[in-house]
């Protein structure tokens, strides 16, 4: 059984983006109305718009939230060329007694001279660190050098990579890994460059970021790339969203003296989308993955071992009235959420999402 | 063979989706909740003109998913079985306590069997479909695991394995047994000659149902209740059920001797029947004919059984009753095709099929997607596992990486529970015997929302139990964080004091040194004075906690024991720099009527040395080179001047 709820954004245009904390407790929505909001999940579950605030000067592609050892952090991109940094700042209380929160913008990232089409923050392992890339295909590292001071945010490297990037994944890595590594996509349509995933990774003899390994495998334009959490496997998972789900895996040679030392081979290939996949998002075991594509359906693949398999779509459906909505819409306090169920699932092999 | 649908279809009904155009997007968030949310996809580059009056909806959706286990009614299954598993898993280690797999599988059933009394209790009516639906999932479980327990728990000698059967079928489906009870139990009929057949309908029903279920002393009870009873067909039907020899492992007969007598007794049965002793009651008839294991009988006993395993079991007792474990994949196939008029297995089947067949590791495989989230699985799995049922085998192309095939269940099931909020808990039982486990446990112990101060305690508790002292670091200093956002600057210092945490704290002792700086009294005073074992570790609050110690002494005027932590101050050079000069103010403490002498020379010196360094430093970053620092250094240096002269007046050292 499911249950669902739903969530008036409120945005006045299209939304790019949906990022959620390290808890699931807190949302963020960005949107190409230029503004970002944030929203937060009450005792009894009840989802509230607690801020609200135009942050770029032109679409915000992508939110994304610091782990919350740094404090309550989020980094935006957007067309305007620009990233930026925003800490929560809770001041006086009101006369109710709750405080006032706002968001302030810590740091202003000018760098690009293009569009900056994603920002991620690095593994906490690694300190606050943060890599944007942008359409004219250069890769950014910014780090603030004490995390418990948000507004120095230099610049400590750039990677040009040469094609129009579209989307960038941190490695979460093992312990026994040091070299950080970033995988950077490319939308570019032109056929004239085959390769649409690179693979960046710091050096710590020459202290620099440097483009290691273009994976030849894919050469569709790549939407958008994320590596499964790691949890103790001793090879790692990039899923790639291009012309279909890919899942590569990357395993470490042993004793590798020289050139990139991992291994990349295809774990999986899926094409049931028939189409361009646009999204992919690991469940927090790194177990399940899930796809959006232009068909307009969330596809949830598993693996059992070496094996993938699909355990699960989710469709969706614009014909359907909605009947409760008018109702519970009236209804002043939770004006912004509705439930609905989505029917129960009696056959034996229900949607398995762990 | 058998049909599995692999996967199933939500739809996700939304106004945001009428325009064919808008795409769904999804992603995963907190522990295993699915969002969707509606946008188009338009090349980056294609700037739009945004027109602020759009009145599109544009609704975000958040999936959670229910399951059977999180249901409240359900969770004493999940808490009393965790109980078990564990208790077997210290067993198992443990080489003076027994591992009677029998003895566990009973228990895990004995739970199941409680849960669901709990959901009958809690739904009289069986009205709430939902509870109604549980139960038949947790009834389906129960007969499932029963029969597993009879097939391969159970040692029979011999192998004869029917009676076992027998009890597992009349455990199972009591229905024949309540109706019989219903009928004898009520005297009215037999005191008033009132025709019981006739009274109750169901009375020939009841009457196959117990000969099917091998209860034949019930139906002759039931048989001599009859209104004809004292008529010769009856006469005789009893006198032959009477007759039937019953096979009992204990019972002293060899089985090829109880299979003589048996053909022996039937073929008597089957000559009364031939001649038609019994043709003047036709369900008499009946009755005998499946008796004497009459082929013509089997359409009847299908019509009488409601699942193809009651039907195995029924045709079993009068025409194979001394049957083979190793024979019953054989009649279970029969029995099915016979059973069905088309081959239309559901999940059940094939999974009773299994079992007959002896495949446990298909069985295995086919449980793990019963909608139970994994509980069978898991604790059948386990349960098998450690009484090496399944060998560590099958599905393991990367062995190495997994040793024991029971851990994938494990694993999966316990982080299940760990995503919910209250069966966290149980959840970690499981990942403790995983050897994965401790991975699994730092990453979903640390994810855990940490709403209540309870609730962090609970976790620091687990973490702390298993070492984890990345997961304890990592939540306090999530929480010291959320503290500070607070300006609750003392409850931030408790918590980098719990999680050890020293860069936090000296983040934190500045701010405490700042404030002093400007308002000349520390906060949080209490706090301050237990620091504990921070002092340690942390070179900011050894200065500060040495610092206050010095304030006090200088409060009670114990001025020779503060000069001595003075200079030690001064000497060690722990001080930060913004409050290297608010230190060496202090030095006009020491300056007081009674002319008494504290320092010596060399401490003197050590002063104005510090005093030098201040003013360097001060002087490089020119901008607080202000007229306050320099007002202050004047102070100092009177201060130091007057030390000197106290100091020559009164010991006349050169």
């Amino acid at each position: 059984m499911v249950e669902a709820h739903s969530i008036n954004a409120e945005h006045k245009d299209l939304i790019h983006d949906v990022a959620f904390d390290y808890y699931g407790e807190r949302m963020a929505t960005c949107s190409t109305d230029q503004f970002v909001k944030v929203w937060d999940q009450d005792e009894q579950g009840n989802w509230n718009l607690t801020a609200s605030w135009k942050a770029h000067s032109g679409s915000v592609w992508k939110v994304t939230w610091a782990h919350p050892e740094f404090g309550q952090v989020i980094a935006t991109c957007s067309f305007d060329r620009t990233a930026a940094i925003w800490e929560e700042i809770m001041g006086e209380s009101n006369e109710n007694g709750t405080l006032l929160r706002h968001w302030v913008r810590r740091a202003n990232l000018v760098d690009s001279r293009t569009s900056v089409t994603d920002v991620k923050f690095g593994p906490k392992s690694f300190g606050l660190i943060l890599a944007t890339c942008s359409a004219d295909g250069v890769m950014r590292i910014y780090e603030a050098p004490d995390a418990m001071n948000l507004a120095q945010w230099p610049l400590q490297h750039e990677v040009s990579l040469k094609v129009p990037s579209s989307c960038l994944t941190w490695n979460p890595l093992l312990s026994t890994m040091p070299n950080a590594m970033i995988a950077v996509g490319s939308d570019d349509n032109s056929n004239t460059i085959n390769s649409k995933v690179f693979i960046c990774e710091y050096n710590e003899v020459s202290r620099r970021w440097a483009k290691t390994e273009s994976v030849n495998s894919v050469a569709h334009p790549v939407h958008d790339m994320i590596f499964a959490p790691n949890m103790g496997r001793s090879f790692y998972l990039l899923a790639i969203a291009t012309n279909n789900v890919r899942i590569l895996k990357l395993k470490p040679i042993v004793d590798a003296t020289s050139g990139f030392p991992y291994t990349i081979e295809t774990a999986a290939q899926f094409n049931d989308h028939f189409c361009t996949v646009w999204r992919v998002a690991w469940n927090i075991t790194g177990t399940v993955l899930a796809s959006s594509g232009d068909d307009g359906c969330v596809r949830l693949w598993k693996s059992t071992v070496d094996t993938w398999k699909c355990v699960g779509v989710l469709k969706r459906d614009g014909k359907l009235p909605q009947p409760q909505s008018k109702k519970t819409q009236s209804t002043a306090q939770n004006n912004l959420t509705r439930f609905f169920k989505l029917g129960q699932i009696t056959h034996p092999s229900e949607v398995h999402w762990h | 063979m058998s049909k599995t649908i692999v996967y199933d279809t939500l739809s996700i009904p939304d106004p945001s989706f009428i325009d064919d155009e808008v795409k769904m997007l999804g992603s995963w968030f907190g522990m295993s909740n699915i969002c969707a949310f509606p946008t188009k996809m338009s090349t980056l580059s294609n700037n739009r003109n945004s027109s602020g009056d759009d009145k599109t909806e544009r609704n975000i959706i958040h999936l959670k998913l229910k399951t059977m286990l999180f249901d409240p009614k359900v969770r004493q299954l999940v808490n009393e079985s965790s109980g078990v598993f564990q208790e077997l898993q210290t067993n198992v280690d443990d080489p003076t306590k027994s591992t009677d797999a029998l003895y566990y599988s009973r228990k895990y059933r004995a739970i199941l069997s409680t849960c669901i009394l709990a959901i009958d209790r809690s739904n009289p009516d069986k009205t709430n479909e939902t509870y109604n639906q549980y139960k038949m999932l947790l009834h389906n479980l129960q007969l499932i695991w029963h029969l597993c327990e009879v097939l391969y728990l159970v040692t029979v000698p011999g192998d004869t394995i029917l009676n076992n059967l027998l009890d597992w079928i009349k455990i199972h489906y009591e229905n024949a047994e309540n109706q019989a009870s219903v009928i004898t139990e009520n005297k009215i009929a037999y005191l008033t000659d009132e025709h019981i057949e006739e009274k109750f309908t169901f009375y020939w029903d009841t009457v196959i149902g117990l000969v099917l279920q091998g209860n034949i002393d019930t139906t002759r009870m039931l048989l001599s209740n009859h209104s004809q009873s004292d008529t010769e067909p009856f006469i005789h039907a009893i006198k032959i059920l009477k007759s039937m020899p019953t096979y009992s492992i204990y019972g002293g007969l060899p089985i090829a001797e109880y299979t003589s007598r048996f053909k022996g007794w039937q073929s008597s049965a089957k000559a009364k029947l031939e001649c038609g002793v019994f043709l003047s009651d036709s369900n008499l008839n009946n009755v005998m004919k499946i008796i004497c294991g009459d082929p013509d009988a089997i359409n009847l006993i299908r019509s009488h059984c409601s699942t193809w395993f009651q039907f195995l079991v029924a045709q079993l007792i009068y025409t194979d009753p001394t049957v083979k474990k190793h024979s019953l994949s054989l009649y279970a196939h029969r029995s099915v095709s016979k059973y069905y008029e088309e081959s239309e297995y559901n999940h059940m089947d094939t999974l009773a099929l299994d079992l007959f067949d002896g495949d446990l590791e298909g069985f295995v495989k086919k449980l793990k997607s019963y909608p139970d989230s994994g509980w069978s699985s898991t604790h059948l799995t386990n349960l098998l596992h450690l009484c090496d049922k399944i060998e560590p085998e099958f599905e393991m192309s990367e062995a190495v990486e997994n040793k024991n095939p029971n851990e994938q269940y494990l694993l999966d099931y316990g982080t299940f529970l760990m995503t919910h909020h209250s069966l966290w808990q149980a959840g970690v039982t499981y990942l403790d015997y995983c050897s994965a486990g401790k991975g699994y446990l730092s990453v979903l112990l640390s994810k855990l929302e940490i709403t209540s101060d309870l609730r962090v305690s609970k976790i620091l508790h687990y973490a702390t139990a298993r070492r984890l002292h990345n997961v304890v670091s990592s939540v306090c200093k999530v929480k010291g964080m959320l503290s500070l956002q607070k300006s609750r600057i003392g409850e931030a210092l408790c918590w980098a004091i719990r999680g050890q945490d020293s860069a936090f704290a000296t983040h934190l002792g500045d701010l405490y040194l700042k404030d002093y700086v400007k308002s000349g009294c520390f906060s949080n005073p209490d706090i301050l004075d237990n620091l504990g074992s921070i002092v340690v570790t942390c070179d900011r609050f050894m200065f500060i906690g040495k610092y206050i110690q010095f304030l006090k002494l200088a409060l009670d005027k114990k001025l020779n024991e503060a000069a001595l932590l003075y200079i030690e101050l001064l000497r060690s050079n722990i001080c930060p720099e913004y409050f290297r000069l608010t230190l060496l103010m202090d030095v006009l403490m020491f300056i007081d009527d009674s002319k008494e002498c504290y320092f010596n020379i060399t401490d003197i010196s050590l002063i104005t040395m510090r005093l030098d360094d201040a003013i360097m430093e001060s002087n490089e970053d020119s901008e607080t080179a202000d007229q306050f620092i320099l007002s202050k250094v004047v102070k100092i240096r009177q201060g130091i001047v007057q030390l000197l002269s106290i100091s020559i007046l009164k010991k006349k050292i050169v």
